[in-house]
């Protein structure tokens, strides 16, 4: 898959502020009227940030998140020259990750 | 903004609710069950395990008074709490009405920012898990064009 992560880290003091986006539809799918259900949503459901490899941000999230889901969270404590990975998986398999490091 | 009674009122019956809801779950892994539990009182029994949850001025929820477009509502929840493990966004009247959980570690401090869809005017609520209490905030949104409809 293309890669569908976009991450920006910006110096803060103490930290660093991490802005991801993700491309992705985050589809309700569609409703049924009768019984009020969704059918055929597509949505990230789990969200994973990692800095060298440490789990910092664990995200369960649902289609009620817009689409492209952005999220911005501060480290505290990230030094230049630290990994960040983001990873994501929705409900019908698709996943991808992207890792970049703090300058 | 000025606290008006409205507001005031507002926040007190949903805190009330809440705190009438919340149930005696120990803490799990989130299932995703959660997320399809149609009632706002079933999903936070489903997603938060307490007995108590405080409605706390320290939860500061930013989000716009009037959003214009339900579809995409920027939401940020900044907390003025010790370790701050979780941060819980519900809309109280989306079909579904938790929004997403996150859960941090120590590194993280307690403001997290993301964009979230809205069906109607609604309350947004962050419920924040911080020294394993239970913290909440709420804020009222007019929404013009509702998100999530699917209808």
């Amino acid at each position: 898959m293309a890669n569908s992560i976009r991450i920006k880290t910006v110096p803060v003091a103490g930290g660093i502020e991490v802005r991801a986006l993700i491309n992705h539809p985050m589809s309700l799918g569609q409703r049924d009227k009768a019984s009020g259900k969704f059918t055929n949503a597509h949505y990230v459901e789990d969200v994973v940030v990692a800095l060298n490899g440490k789990t910092i941000v664990q995200g369960d999230l649902s289609s009620g998140i817009a689409s492209n889901p952005y999220l911005m969270f501060t480290v505290r404590g990230a030094m230049p020259g630290d990994k960040l990975r983001l990873s994501w998986k929705d409900n019908r398999g698709g996943s991808d990750f992207h890792e970049t490091t703090l300058t | 903004m000025p606290l008006s009674r409205r507001t005031f009122v507002r926040a007190s019956l949903v805190g009330t609710a809440l705190t009438a809801v919340a149930s005696q779950h120990a803490n799990a892994a989130l299932p995703r069950a959660v997320f399809s539990a149609v009632s706002p009182a079933d999903a936070i029994r489903a997603a938060l395990g307490s007995d108590t949850m405080v409605s706390d001025e320290r939860v500061r929820i930013v989000v716009p008074d009037r959003a214009e477009n339900g579809d995409v509502v920027p939401v940020s929840v900044d907390a003025d709490l010790p370790n701050i493990q979780r941060i819980t966004l519900v809309a109280d009247k989306n079909p579904l009405p938790v929004i997403a959980t996150f859960s941090f570690a120590p590194e993280v401090q307690g403001l997290v920012a993301t964009r979230v869809k809205l069906a109607e005017t609604c309350n947004v609520t962050a419920i924040v898990e911080s020294d394993g209490k239970l913290h909440m905030g709420s804020k009222p949104v007019q929404v013009m064009i509702g998100g999530c409809g699917g209808e």
